[in-house]
């Protein structure tokens, strides 16, 4: 059994509470948080397998070993633990985006989200092909992608204020999300930014108390989803709720 | 080494802390402005209803006149004419050719009074004739009926080009002068009422000024129900209605609307 971080149980938290809301989170955009947290607490549990708890491939399981021999040999576990964190985050940043675009209704600001999810996924293939490859962190696309959502949340923000229709944000399910994913990206671009500085210095194991600020952020980020999708479950439930009326000459 | 990871790491958090401070700024005040213009959005929609309540209320009351009207019209005017018209043919069975002939063109006479009467009740019978006839066109014909009744001698005088204001503004504009009418003709005693329209590029005045027995303004400021619907609709429209008065002195009623409104709606 694997030692997990608080931050990791904040994910799992975000993934039950989308499985639960699953009734109501369905033929919904907020439904593509089922798979996504499936995959974000996947990609967790395979990092602290991978990155933490086995360090090197003799300590891996037998299972695992006797499955794919040769990539153990010429990979160390740690090599594995950054694949799937290159793919996982790419998935992130995308389902970020898909979320902020539903929720925008300015056309022109819609546009311009496609044009920064474009860009971003572009940067990912040419980090993934040409710069960093698949066993080197790949920080440009993060930096890319951290910036792109950063962007998205002043749209968002922007057109929910141009709004012309009262809207209590506080009762939007995709204010919540926002607000936890901007919390997450602004604290982390910093660390983004400087990421290959620190690399290629030698610093990042130096680097305890950010660590303990992003996991914070971390933890931060899923309960204001998991706020978020109890909020967009609960508007569902109402609007699905017979009416008095129609109980009454139905 | 170890230096210089404390002092990026130092770095790197005095940044990320202050964008995080800055984003909480943003947000707060984000969802501060976002009440404020809820509350405005709301407040804008109430007034927007009570608007076209107020309409549909003056179209009621406009229509309600114009019934109460056509009833007294036809009652003491074309019923009392057709009777007597009656009456008349009805004696002529026992005249001879030369009076049965007076007494047909008589009765003629009479009945081309009653159909011109029917002709003029039935122009202003619709409160949808503001829209087609126009509000300087309507208030000539209400001046031509009070001045037909002998109630009040009443006169309309224009200044500046004839503008459309809107019908929803007109609308209203014709409400008050109804009222003010109403309340010269039940109160003031007056003799004489003269309407006035000022139309020009900044500005439009309505006034409406009779020389009846007035009152003190003061008195009449919360009750009144007629004097208050009037500044009541004049607000209603975005103009401001002054009304002055003096026992002795008749009175005055001033509409003003400002030339950002004057645009039609």
């Amino acid at each position: 059994m694997l030692s997990l971080g608080i931050f990791v149980w904040a994910e799992i938290t975000a993934l039950l509470t989308s499985l639960i809301c699953i009734k109501w989170l369905y033929k919904t955009p907020y439904f593509i948080f089922v798979p996504y947290m499936i995959m974000t607490v996947l990609a967790e549990y395979s990092g602290y397998y991978f990155g933490v708890e086995h360090k090197t491939s003799s300590q891996l399981s037998p299972t695992l070993l006797q499955l794919f021999p040769d990539y153990f040999k010429a990979h160390k576990p740690i090599d594995t633990n950054i694949l799937v964190y290159n793919f996982s985050l790419t998935i992130e940043y995308l389902v970020f985006f898909f979320i902020y675009y539903v929720n925008i209704n300015k056309p022109i600001f819609k546009k311009a989200l496609l044009f920064i999810a474009f860009i971003f996924f572009s940067f990912a293939v040419v980090d993934l092909v040409f710069i960093h490859g698949l066993f080197v962190y790949n920080s440009t696309k993060m930096l890319i992608g951290t910036v792109g959502i950063i962007l998205a949340q002043f749209l968002y923000l922007y057109d929910a204020f141009e709004n012309n229709e009262p809207v209590m944000l506080l009762r939007q399910p995709m204010f919540w999300i926002g607000l936890g994913i901007f919390f997450f990206y602004l604290g982390d671009f910093t660390f983004n930014l400087m990421f290959d500085y620190l690399r290629k210095k030698n610093l990042l194991r130096h680097s305890h108390v950010f660590v303990v600020i992003n996991h914070n952020l971390i933890i931060f980020e899923y309960v204001c989803i998991s706020v978020g999708l109890i909020i967009c479950s609960r508007i569902q439930a109402r609007s699905r709720r017979p009416s008095l009326q129609s109980v009454q000459y139905s | 080494m170890q230096q210089d990871s404390g002092a990026i790491e130092a770095a790197i958090i005095a940044i990320s802390t202050i964008f995080l401070i800055l984003a909480t700024f943003i947000v707060m005040i984000m969802l501060v402005y976002r009440k404020r213009r809820n509350s405005h959005i709301i407040e804008k929609i109430n007034i927007q209803a009570n608007f076209q309540q107020e309409i549909l209320k003056a179209q009621l009351e406009m229509q309600e006149q114009t019934l109460n009207r056509l009833s007294r019209e036809m009652h003491d005017n074309i019923s009392q004419v057709l009777s007597f018209v009656k009456m008349t043919l009805g004696r002529a069975t026992n005249l001879n050719d030369h009076e049965k002939q007076q007494k047909i063109d008589q009765s003629r006479e009479l009945i081309s009074q009653a159909v011109a009467d029917l002709r003029d009740l039935s122009k202003s019978i619709s409160f949808e004739h503001i829209k087609s006839l126009g509000l300087v066109k309507t208030i000539n014909a209400e001046v031509d009926r009070l001045n037909k009744s002998g109630l009040v001698k009443a006169s309309l005088n224009i200044e500046g080009n004839e503008r459309h204001l809107g019908d929803d503004r007109e609308l209203v504009i014709f409400r008050i002068i109804q009222e003010g009418i109403n309340n010269t003709l039940k109160y003031a005693e007056a003799s004489h009422l003269q309407i006035a329209l000022q139309y020009s590029d900044q500005i439009f005045n309505l006034s409406l000024l009779d020389d009846g027995k007035g009152f003190p303004v003061d008195a009449h400021r919360e009750g009144g129900s007629g004097l208050r619907n009037i500044r009541n609709r004049a607000n209603l429209i975005g103009a401001a209605a002054v009304i002055s008065s003096e026992p002795g002195k008749g009175c005055q009623i001033k509409v003003t609307l400002n030339r950002e409104l004057l645009t039609p709606n």
